[in-house]
């Protein structure tokens, strides 16, 4: 290596070659959030065991016993508190032996592991239970094909599993896969939901609906596409931040900023008033179409490719108004709009879309 | 010694063991710890030349270019006096060639609660401590769980331009930060995958020292 170098590039004593290398492979080294966040040991752990799984399937091996890391925000009181084993350097490989681990972990490499070697399942999944970890984010490598993430642990019947399928085949991110994985997350963990509604029979959403929305659709595209893309919530982009970015590692894939709203009838009343205020059909409407402009602008501030206004629709009655509105707003500006409508239960979900047929609703005993 | 100078010597060692306690209680958090005096000083020094990119201000811009990676003797006294009142503990010690040893540090109960009075009380403090973290989650990810000696590869103190015995100067009154360069060179040439300037700022550097070591 040539000392003159880094001097012609001003960097001092920095190694050309090393940094060139930084530049040349710099996709893998970017973040997707503060070190130590559930989102960071989310991308991490799962790129980490994916990576882990594909070494084993080049040697042609079967993963003996599955991996799984469970998130805590400080895993050295909860790890010594369990009394198990400190493992700094658990996370740095991904070609080391993690087969029959159970570990808490908070950042990215580094956890505390049970002492025991976990054969099954169940055996693991009783261990999360007795050490109370039931409800909190967690990553399993179940075979050499299959990844499973609950993001709210492997107790919580309110948020489904997200799974990747690991085989050879490449991951394909482009707008045909993104508009199929935002249908795959409605279908899946929106329509339905359980937890994004305070008060179902009021049609009351919880307090900030679009930050809840936007975490769970977060953590969902993180799990389909960590390995591929940095997908980041909040980055900043002009005098705004954009809720979610997607940039691909692979310049032949396509990179697209998601604007999210949320559509109600009421908004959530406050802390200590009970009172809901309504909100009526043109107010959902405008406010709806306000993230045609804003998401228009995130894609050519900074040069992405697609351009998303996703609205989730909390509103009674599935009603069109506002999915027509915001596709005729959006078409101008090439910005592609989806309403998804949120049921507040599976009567609802049934009779919207099996309407012929009996509505289903159980006959009152006595 | 002035009473201005005595004074600004307390204020720094104030600050130094403030920095000592965030740095191994965020350690401790990842289940990183216990922390090698070489390990301490080396993230101790990056998060002083890599402050800026938090707007945290540094306790100190300038070391003693001597020996494989940036040591500050004055600190290391500090360090033994946080361990010696528990508010670190020495996990365990290693005996080196010629009698020297080195102590591997974790939290005690008082630095735990120190910690969580720092975070609750200072803007300062917490910004600091999210420097420290995400310093200590890229440089044990990567290079600092084998090895610390950095000082060949890191931008300021391998400068050809200061010789060995010499001070390396990265201080706010002088604009060879070469450290911070290389962070902005790496984050502008990057600037199409959008990083975040303040921790990915941080995470490429250490990238960078992985490569650049493993080339040495």
């Amino acid at each position: 290596m040539n000392a003159n170098d880094t001097e012609t590039m001003g960097l001092g004593g920095a190694l050309k070659a090393a940094v060139e290398a930084v530049v040349d492979n710099g996709a893998a080294g970017i973040s997707v959030a503060d070190a130590g966040t559930r989102t960071a040991f989310l991308d991490a752990w799962a790129r980490t065991l994916t990576e882990h799984a594909r070494y084993l399937r080049s040697k042609g091996e079967s993963l003996s016993a599955p991996v799984v890391l469970v998130h805590a925000e400080n895993c050295a009181d909860v790890g010594e508190g369990l009394g198990w084993t400190r493992r700094p350097m658990l996370g740095g490989a991904p070609t080391d032996p993690f087969s029959g681990t159970l570990a808490i972990g908070t950042g990215e490499i580094g956890a505390y592991a049970a002492p025991e070697h976990l054969q099954d399942t169940n055996v693991i999944t009783d261990a999360i239970r007795a050490a109370n970890l039931g409800h909190s984010l967690t990553v399993a490598l179940l075979s050499t094909s299959v990844l499973v993430i609950w993001p709210e642990g492997v107790d919580s019947d309110a948020s489904p599993e997200i799974r990747r399928e690991l085989d050879d085949a490449p991951v394909v991110l482009d707008l045909t896969a993104l508009d199929q994985a935002l249908k795959q997350f409605y279908e899946r963990s929106a329509r339905q939901s359980r937890t994004w509604w305070k008060d179902r029979a009021k049609r009351i959403t919880v307090e900030r609906p679009e930050g809840v929305v936007q975490n769970d659709l977060l953590h969902f595209l993180l799990g389909k596409y960590s390995e591929v893309a940095r997908v980041k919530a909040e980055t900043v982009i002009g005098h705004g931040r954009a809720d979610i970015t997607l940039t691909p590692m692979n310049t032949n894939f396509t990179s697209a900023v998601l604007e999210l709203k949320v559509t109600r009838d009421f908004l959530t009343p406050k802390p200590g008033t009970v009172t809901p205020t309504a909100c009526s059909l043109n107010e959902n409407i405008d406010w709806a179409k306000s993230g045609v402009s804003q998401t228009a602008a995130y894609r050519d501030d900074e040069s992405l490719e697609a351009a998303y206004l996703c609205v989730y629709d909390f509103c009674a009655g599935n009603r069109e108004e506002i999915g027509k509105a915001i596709e005729d707003a959006a078409a101008p500006y090439s910005v592609i709009a989806r309403r998804y409508w949120i049921t507040t239960s599976h009567h609802e979900h049934r009779k919207d879309r099996y309407p012929d047929l009996s509505s289903g609703v159980p006959r009152v005993k006595g | 010694m002035s009473m201005a100078t005595a004074s600004s010597r307390l204020d720094s060692a104030g600050m130094w063991k403030a920095w000592v306690v965030l740095c191994i209680a965020e350690a401790r958090r990842m289940g990183l710890t216990p922390v090698a005096t070489s390990q301490l000083h080396v993230i101790l020094y990056l998060a002083n030349t890599l402050a800026d990119l938090f707007y945290v201000t540094r306790v100190r811009g300038r070391v003693l270019k001597r020996g494989d990676y940036p040591f500050f003797p004055d600190v290391q006294r500090e360090v033994d006096r946080l361990a010696f009142t528990g508010v670190l503990v020495i996990e365990h010690v290693e005996f080196g060639a010629k009698g020297q040893m080195a102590a591997h540090y974790g939290l005690g109960p008082q630095g735990a609660e120190i910690c969580k009075a720092m975070l609750a009380h200072s803007g300062e403090a917490q910004r600091t401590a999210r420097l420290l973290r995400e310093l200590v989650s890229a440089c044990f990810g990567r290079f600092l769980n084998a090895r610390a000696d950095i000082g060949a590869v890191d931008a300021n103190y391998g400068n050809a331009a200061v010789a060995l015995g010499e001070v390396v100067d990265f201080s706010e009154w002088n604009i060879d930060n070469k450290n911070v360069e290389v962070a902005r060179y790496l984050i502008d040439h990057l600037r199409k995958l959008r990083p975040d300037a303040q921790r990915d700022g941080v995470r490429l550097y250490c990238d960078y020292l992985d490569r650049a070591m493993a080339e040495t």
